[in-house]
């Protein structure tokens, strides 16, 4: 066991020397020798590495004139939410394609790591611009904008309310989408014989409140312009990423009669398209579920008529575009229904959303002119036009600037308007302009 | 009166898809742990099963071959956990949690490989449900009854179930008998992996109909208190799945018959805290498996 | 002794050489750069000491939250909810104190709290710990996300809580142009009290020798259910510290997502058992699980490498540190070999 212990001993020191010399020479030479000596070397990679070496070398001005450079920053769900990181992310490439620049991207561990983070990449100078995907970084951005001047910060889907000069909030009415989508389900609901909507909500966050006061808005619009009552059962499953769940929650509903249901939990809601589809097979009684960001209508087309969308890619791409064309100006952008950043999606989104999952593979026995006929089809029937005309009506005066819907900055705020509408006081959801 | 039956009714048959994976990655487990190896990357196995027997029955739209995938990833990961665990001796829960890790990461990079995502799968074929008075049951509930009551006769009236129990109560004195402990150990490791992997399929093609990242969303980890709740007794555990099952049905029901969003959250809490009171409650002294987690060094 | 810390350094040293490789490995067929990659998951983090070292602070403390009890052979899944509990008290109690040392304290005793009733459950009603833990960990999960997202709501910003007010924050220090987080120095003390409190007194000897064998615990003259509670009280007590330190010392607020914590719990537990379960290990363990964290931040921002497969790659790389035995048995495998060449 002696001899044992000291061979053990002896590989060990060996072993150790030879990691401290190979970490030795990582560490003395640049990273471009290194990148020459390995064998499995991407393209890919070199120019990265290469690139990276000129940005050391180079003052940030002179970087201009080399491809800009952006890093988008999703908050800790990351890619594959369904939600607003994957339009992001549809926005950061779509600004690489047009206006030529380099994106990569990072997902922090948690929280905790968000201001560390930023503030490392804020000193680094690396990046003409940072791009922050969701409210958990409305705080960390807050604390470290000031001491980078330099660093040019988006921030998405929230504001730090304060207006710097190298900080774009970018916010969005989610209200007004909502709004239109609550007349819509209330009228496809009466189609297939329910008075009751309702909605899968992933968690109790305020951008889930703005998209409350404008569902219910829309409801009891449609129950005030067209007569007939509207019930909304507003779910909150407590979970972004658990599909599972989500069709429970959505069999309850539709247990209760509930026969629309408008997804507002990111990969929750995949529950939701699951559970009216095996609705429909178990009962033979029809019920849709509603997409929301994405336009999500080719996951079934048979069941999935209609989605409201929040374009967090164009808010992504608009950013960029400051940076690149040099009209950057720091302050609050707000965008809504006028601005196209939230709407109802079109028969020509449909049919993109279908190419891209036609593209990789997704749709099955189907192609992106089925996904379009059929959701056509759909509309026509269970839309009808009176329901179409409210809609117009309510989204003209939006956009006009008639009336204007109050955020919610508290739960208790929120419980107080949500009272008021059921009531059916509508005014309480606005801030300006009256419904009467 | 009708009403209240019916509603009762809804709520046994909602509590059954939650039921399912719970039963059967927690038998899967108590085959594990009863032999001495405690797998707490269950969670993980399930995940990459859910995967794979998503993959596969999207592709070739064969469902017996999706779930034997499925099986078979899941008996591989089992497979390496024994490899690692007890032919090696590594620890492990260490090797657990980092299962748990990468079969997290392995899983999302698949799918980026395969559909370009990096959330979910496309719409899956489900398995065919059975209908018993009106209500559709998942075919998987008599499967894991039957696996169930399979396991706690081989665990308990069988010379392998005393074998396998042996190497967890004493190994030692198990290979004075003349058993192999650790093929004994690998091959319920093994078999552990295989119903987690059973489990995850339920999860993809049976339940949700899709694979998501993170569709198990701490299963793993509650099918791993059912193991303890049920005392490792595979017949227990079929009711300690259903008791969490029906809870989580319960609190559904609640939140979406109450009407009231702020209470959201106070109801979600509902299946943890009911579940925390009938242990206190009803439970008495589980016995452990005494040499659980301990790397069993021959002489 | 010497020998021993040595063996142990050896073992751990040859199991990251076997994680890295499978690592570089899945690298190269992914088309990535291995040998940049390894570089930059490892030494990536080390660019940020400061953040470095606070960022191990808080798993550090919740690897203690599984370790003290693990001495005790109690499994304390718990931390996480323990941690949860930990810092919504400090967060609320720093609201009215003007100082930090009351808000740290009370999260600790409430984590302790947790701990206590877990072990308690199981120490005189039989309840098994990892039930009770795992339930707790999701009802203090969700009762945390009611709390801050109903009452403690910043109404400014009402997706987080409200700060921690100024004058009950620990923050950075100076030491010669070097920052430091007060939060790594109050960890390290921790850790230090807890290696005192574990290996240098009586309560700490009781708690080993009951792990080690309940029966002769007893003969003894110990009581083991008092010293398994009081294990579990004690690892609740680190998890509360997780909590509380992270919102006095690092964040200074929480979130009505819980993204701020929620993972670290567990974390710990693969720290704990990468540092054997002893505390001066889990400082070090917690500082390399850090490295691996920022080092996989770094090497997505550099390489472009989705955020899963530097998971994955932590993932290879824990499984190959509970791997000690292997890198014995393959020494004692080659010496087998060699004897047995020699005898032909």
């Amino acid at each position: 066991m002696r001899s044992g212990v000291s061979k053990t001993a002896l590989m060990g020191a060996v072993i150790l020397v030879l990691i401290i010399a190979l970490g030795a020479v990582i560490v003395s030479k640049p990273s471009e020798t290194v990148t020459m000596t390995t064998t499995v070397t991407t393209t890919l990679t070199k120019t990265v590495t290469k690139t990276a070496e000129v940005q050391k070398t180079e003052t940030p001005t002179q970087t201009q004139a080399k491809k800009a450079k952006v890093l988008v920053l999703f908050d800790v769900g990351g890619r594959g939410d369904l939600s607003f990181n994957d339009m992001a992310w549809l926005g950061a490439e779509r600004a690489k394609k047009e206006l030529g620049v380099e994106v990569s991207y990072l997902t922090p561990k948690s929280l905790a790591d968000m201001k560390p983070t930023l503030e490392q990449l804020a000193s680094e100078g690396k990046y003409d611009l940072l791009v922050l995907v969701g409210f958990l970084w409305t705080s960390p951005l807050d604390e470290v904008a000031d001491k980078y001047p330099n660093q040019k910060f988006a921030l998405i889907d929230s504001t730090t309310g304060k207006v710097r000069d190298n900080e774009v909030d970018i916010l969005f009415k989610e209200q007004e989408v909502a709004s239109l989508i609550g007349i819509i389900a209330a009228g496809m609901s009466y189609e297939l014989g329910s008075d009751n909507i309702g909605a899968l909500v992933g968690m109790d966050i305020p951008p889930l409140w703005r998209f409350q006061v404008g569902y219910y808005f829309g409801a009891k619009y449609f129950e005030k312009k067209m007569g007939k009552p509207v019930k909304v059962t507003w779910t909150i499953t407590g979970t972004f990423t658990d599909p599972a769940v989500g069709k429970q929650y959505t069999e309850q509903m539709l247990k209760q009669g509930v026969r629309v249901v408008y997804g507002l939990a990111g990969a929750t809601h995949l529950g939701a398209f699951t559970a009216v589809k095996e609705w429909e097979e178990q009962h033979k009684e029809k019920a849709f579920a509603i997409g929301q960001d994405a336009s999500q209508e080719w996951i079934d087309p048979m069941h999935i008529p209609i989605s409201g969308r929040k374009r967090v890619d164009v808010a992504v791409y608009t950013a960029i575009e400051m940076v690149i064309k040099g009209t950057w100006k720091g302050g609050i952008i707000a965008l809504g229904l006028k601005e196209g950043g939230v709407g109802i999606a079109t028969l020509e989104e449909v049919r993109w959303f279908a190419e891209e999952a036609y593209k990789n593979g997704k749709l099955k026995d189907m192609t992106p002119d089925d996904v379009v006929k059929t959701v056509e089809k759909l509309r026509e029937k269970y839309i009808k036009p009176e329901i179409w005309n409210l809609v117009k009506e309510l989204e003209q005066k939006i956009k006009n600037g008639e009336i204007e819907f109050k955020s919610p900055m508290s739960v208790q705020e929120r419980d107080q308007i949500i009272k008021e509408i059921e009531a059916g006081n509508l005014d309480a959801a606005l801030s300006k302009g009256s419904t009467s | 009166m009708v009403e209240v039956l019916s509603e009762v009714a809804d709520l046994i048959a909602g509590s059954i898809p939650p039921m399912i994976p719970l039963v059967l990655a927690g038998v899967g487990e108590i085959i594990a742990e009863r032999s001495g190896v405690v797998n707490i990357g269950i969670e993980g196995t399930m995940l990459l099963s859910a995967l794979t027997s998503g993959v596969t029955a999207y592709y070739t739209g064969n469902l017996a071959l999706a779930i034997t995938v499925g099986l078979v990833t899941g008996a591989l990961l089992g497979a390496l956990h024994a490899l690692l665990g007890v032919l090696l001796r590594g620890d492990q829960i260490v090797i657990g949690v980092g299962v748990n890790l990468f079969a997290y990461g392995m899983s999302v990079v698949t799918l980026v490989y395969m559909w370009g995502t990096y959330g979910n799968s496309p719409q899956l074929p489900t398995l065919p449900k059975i209908y018993v008075c009106c209500y559709p049951i998942s075919t998987l509930l008599p499967v894991s009854v039957a696996i169930s009551l399979l396991s706690w006769y081989v665990l308990f009236r069988t010379k392998w179930g005393l074998m396998i129990r042996a190497c967890g109560e004493d190994p030692k004195a198990a290979e004075a008998m003349g058993v192999n402990v650790m093929r004994v150990r690998s091959i319920a490791t093994v078999v552990g992996g295989m119903l987690a992997g059973l489990a995850g399929s339920h999860l993809s093609l049976d339940w949700v109909g899709q694979f998501t990242k993170e569709i198990t969303a701490g299963r793993g980890f509650i099918a791993l208190a059912n193991v303890v709740f049920s005392k490792w007794n595979p017949i227990n555990a079929l009711l300690g799945g259903f008791i969490f099952g029906f809870f989580e049905s319960l609190a559904i029901y609640l939140s979406v018959v109450s009407l009231n969003p702020s209470m959201a959250y106070l109801f979600k809490i509902v299946p943890y805290v009911a579940t925390l009171a009938v242990v206190t409650v009803f439970m008495r002294k589980a016995k452990i498996p005494p040499a659980l987690g301990k790397p069993y060094i021959k002489e | 002794m010497l020998r021993e810390y040595l063996q142990f350094v050896l073992e751990v040293i040859g199991s990251v050489l076997a994680g890295f490789s499978v690592a570089a490995l899945i690298m190269s067929l992914m088309g990535f750069d291995p040998l940049k990659g390894l570089y930059l998951i490892t030494l990536g983090g080390l660019s940020d000491p400061d953040y470095l070292l606070s960022r191990s602070s808080l798993i550090m403390m919740t690897g203690l939250a599984f370790s003290v009890p693990a001495l005790a052979s109690a499994f304390n899944i718990g931390g996480e909810g323990q941690m949860y509990v930990g810092g919504l008290v400090a967060l609320a109690v720093s609201l009215y104190s003007p100082n930090p040392l009351l808000p740290l304290a009370s999260g600790a005793l409430a984590g302790g709290l947790v701990g206590l009733v877990i072990g308690a459950l199981r120490a005189y009603r039989e309840v098994n710990e990892v039930i009770t833990a795992i339930m707790m960990n999701w009802t203090f999960y969700y009762l945390s996300i009611y709390l801050i997202t109903t009452y403690l709501y910043n109404p400014l910003a009402p997706y987080r809580s409200v700060s921690v007010p100024e004058g009950s924050r620990l923050s950075t220090i100076d030491l010669s142009g070097v920052k430091l987080h007060v939060s790594f120095l109050v960890s390290i003390a921790l850790a230090l009290v807890a290696y005192f409190l574990v290996y240098h007194t009586k309560l700490g000897y009781e708690i080993r020798v009951s792990g080690l064998s309940r029966r002769s615990a007893v003969y003894a003259g110990i009581n083991p259910r008092r010293t398994f509670t009081l294990s579990m009280a004690l690892g609740g007590v680190f998890g509360g510290f997780s909590g509380a330190l992270n919102v006095i010392g690092f964040t200074y607020y929480m979130d009505q997502l819980l993204t701020s914590m929620y993972g670290m719990g567990f974390d710990g537990i693969g720290v704990a058992l990468m540092g054997r379960n002893n505390p001066i290990g889990i400082i070090l363990s917690s500082i390399f699980f850090s490295m691996l964290l920022l080092g996989g931040q770094r090497m997505q921002v550099s390489m472009n490498v989705p955020k899963e497969l530097t998971d994955a790659l932590s993932g290879v790389i824990i499984i190959s540190l509970a791997m000690p035995y292997a890198y014995r048995m393959l020494i004692s495998y080659l010496r087998v070999r060699k004897v047995g060449r020699g005898a032909e």
